[in-house]
């Protein structure tokens, strides 16, 4: 019984964690008891060799390669480092790029360039286009929405010219000059983005009934060719 | 490890020249560590070289966050420890460890038995098998040159936590190991 008193006490004694009096008790008993002397001579040993083995398993150098390889893994680090810089200036570009084709499109547009003729209101009906984007309102709800864009596609494939609300094209205009001259007034740009926000300006589709139009090609001089005839 | 950081600098490029020059001073004698933190965990050196290379060049993605560059080393030795229990767990060597580990009982004297591999299987086991607090400090402390100050300066834990918390590995690690004690013939 006194040895397995003793016994509980041996780790800590063997780690020097035993109290004073205690740790003096357990010399006594183990001057007087083989079998306890022998356990705690074993478990100090046993500490020791644990301390060692620990020690040693992290005990070692890295291989006279291990160098040049962090070397060279930085080195490879380093250069898809700047790569997203590169993917970004070229996206950039393109986007300026993409921009001033667009409003050199929009422009340059033969729809947007034709201007109608003092004589388009003496055109017979059957060739009068009107602009389906003229008489389309803005979208307020989800058919609505569905309709205007319904309208859009079908004035696209009709080539019709496009709606551009006030402000919107001499900003693109400015854009596409600044864009060319290499400058970009900011503050020209910010006061026509505002003038962009007023409503816009329905203008009401006027045709011409057939029989003004019957009558003004009847009174009108023939055509350019049946002229020179 | 000193060859290493002499030639870092030649290999930065004159954007990250300045970050790359502090890098490489920081670096030091961190392969180093980064290197024994992981095998004290993994306890192969090549896999310790792996998990220390890519320690440090986590650090080095990275080094641009760490304001206080004084925590650098510990970041590094918390960095390797990490990824050495990462790679641990993914390959569930542990599990295979500690099973081995209480296989065979062994039949030689303390002494001899300590002198052999097999006793450094039977105490890897061991460590392993402490909790991870308890098993990180006292594999940092088992580092050559490591006190208990520099272990708490690497975990940023009070001096006493370190120092109280290597005395329970140490007795947990001999009360696991008090079995060969017990098989030990008399003599």
């Amino acid at each position: 019984m006194a040895c397995e008193k003793y016994t509980g006490w041996m780790t800590d004694g063997a780690l020097g964690a035993l109290r004073g009096e205690r740790e003096a008790e357990l010399r006594a008993h183990a001057a007087a008891c083989a079998d306890c002397r022998r356990e705690w001579d074993a478990m100090r040993s046993l500490v020791a060799a644990v301390e060692r083995s620990v020690e040693s398993l992290v005990a070692g150098e890295p291989s006279p390669q291990f160098a040049a390889r962090l070397r060279a893994r930085i080195a490879e680090e380093r250069a898809p480092a700047a790569w997203p810089l590169f993917a970004w200036r070229g996206f950039i570009v393109a986007a300026l790029a993409a921009a001033a084709l667009l409003a050199v499109l929009v422009v340059r547009s033969p729809e947007r360039t034709r201007r109608p003729s003092p004589s388009a209101a003496n055109t017979p009906a059957e060739t009068v286009r009107p602009s389906v984007a003229e008489t389309v309102a803005a979208p307020d709800s989800s058919s609505s929405r569905r309709n205007f864009r319904n309208a859009r596609s079908r004035a696209a494939s009709l080539s019709m010219e496009v709606l551009v609300p006030r402000g919107q094209l001499d900003a693109a205009l400015l854009w596409s000059d600044g864009v060319r001259a290499g400058t970009i007034d900011g503050a020209q740009l910010s006061l026509l983005a505002e003038r962009s926000a007023e409503p816009l300006e329905v203008k009401a589709l006027v045709i011409e009934p057939l029989e003004s139009s019957a009558a003004a090609s009847a009174t009108e001089p023939a055509s350019p060719d049946g002229g020179r005839r | 490890m000193d060859a290493l950081a002499a030639s870092l600098p030649g290999t930065a490029v004159s954007d990250d020249a300045a970050r790359a020059r502090e890098f490489d001073a920081c670096l030091a004698d961190c392969p180093k560590l980064a290197y024994r933190v992981a095998l004290g965990v993994l306890r192969n050196s090549a896999e310790a070289e792996d998990v220390a290379q890519e320690a440090l060049l986590r650090a080095y993605r990275n080094f641009h966050r760490l304001r206080d560059r004084e925590r650098f080393r510990g970041w590094i030795a918390r960095t390797a420890w990490r990824l050495a229990l990462d790679r641990i767990r993914a390959a569930s060597r542990r599990e295979k460890r500690e099973s081995a580990a209480a296989e065979s009982a062994p039949e030689a004297e303390v002494e001899a038995v300590a002198a052999s591999r097999e006793f450094e299987r039977h105490v890897a086991g061991a460590l392993d098998a402490l909790p991870e607090k308890l098993r990180q400090v006292i594999v940092l402390a088992a580092i050559e040159g490591y006190n208990t100050r520099e272990v708490a300066s690497l975990l940023a834990i009070p001096e006493g936590t370190v120092r109280s918390r290597i005395f329970l590995a140490r007795k947990q690690l001999a009360e696991s190991l008090r079995w060969l004690v017990k098989n030990t013939p008399a003599g």
